[in-house]
């Protein structure tokens, strides 16, 4: 068993470093322009490094005895998925519609001289 | 093995009742990232996260933390073999890698105020700093906990209590670099990629 633990951490250690590394040279050698298929990788590679740290670091399981923290660890995930993406979106949304840019301003202005 | 005061601590409530404190912590954490997801574009005109952060040192803080986790984790395995003396060699080298990283942070932060990027220049760095800034405290007071654990087992040797405390400090440490990568990912990777 401990033994087994040792090798656990070592094996997570390692992939944890390199999936780090893959990551920041990705960020490295990108352009500056927005490329949404290397940040979807980055996201890729951050919850790669998750999955691997929550096997091999906490010990998550489908063991029968360990199964409660796997469970609270899904709600969790669930919560934050919920939480990011519901602001991120309504965020954005009320952005769109409640922040008139000078143009628009300008627009509306013109629109209302026939009154 | 079942007897072994580490596994105890594992079965305990203790345990159950820390991974429901790291449900809340994470909700805390997912709304400071959902808090920077909505206000890093506005910079107010001054520098975005493309030219402010530096990517080496985003990286070397990264391996830091990620050492120092696997070194928690072998003071965990030292203390299944229930050898003190290499449980209180890799709990200080925890210590160190750990004290290492805030000082890196807490440089960042200090160079990003002395050029005038202070939290009060625009919302994205209000909100880098305090996103940023709470993984820095959740750190520090991982570094007090150690601390307190290397005295209990120092003091009492490999007792019921200290071991309890050892695991539950390697279950808060762990959690903190698994929160450290969604920072080092999106703020310093997508931020360094104009995102």
């Amino acid at each position: 068993m401990i033994k087994e633990r040792y090798h656990n951490y070592l094996v997570g250690f390692v992939s944890c470093i390199f999936l780090s590394i893959a990551s920041y040279s990705i960020a490295n050698t990108s352009t500056g322009k927005i490329n949404y298929y290397e940040i979807f990788v980055i996201g890729i590679l951050a919850l790669s490094q998750l999955t691997i740290q929550g096997i091999y670091f906490l010990h998550l399981s489908f063991d029968k005895k360990d199964r409660y923290r796997l469970v609270i660890a899904s709600l969790i995930l669930l919560i934050i998925i919920i939480l990011v993406s519901g602001s991120v979106w309504i965020m954005n949304n009320l952005n769109s519609h409640m922040m008139p840019t000078s143009s628009h301003m300008v627009q509306y202005n013109k629109s209302q001289d026939g009154l | 093995m079942e007897n072994n005061l580490v596994v105890k601590a594992e079965k305990s409530k203790t345990y159950l009742g820390l991974w429901i404190y790291i449900l809340t912590d994470c909700v805390l954490f997912a709304s400071l990232f959902a808090v920077y997801a909505t206000l890093h574009t506005n910079t107010n005109g001054g520098e975005s996260a493309q030219m402010l952060f530096s990517m080496p040192l985003a990286l070397t803080q990264t391996l830091i933390l990620l050492t120092s986790s696997l070194t928690s984790g072998l003071a965990i395995i030292s203390a299944l073999n229930k050898d003190k003396n290499k449980i209180l060699f890799w709990s200080f080298i925890t210590f160190l890698l750990g004290s290492i990283f805030l000082f890196l942070e807490f440089r960042e932060f200090n160079h990003l105020v002395a050029i005038g990027d202070s939290w009060r220049a625009s919302g994205f760095l209000s909100s880098y700093f305090v996103l940023v800034g709470t993984h820095g405290l959740h750190i520090l007071i991982g570094l007090i906990w150690i601390i307190i654990i290397s005295i209990l087992i120092v003091a009492k040797g490999i007792t019921a209590k200290s071991m309890k405390g050892l695991v539950m400090f390697n279950l808060f440490w762990h959690f903190l670099d698994v929160i450290w990568i969604f920072i080092f990912s999106v703020v310093y990777l997508m931020g360094h990629m104009g995102l």
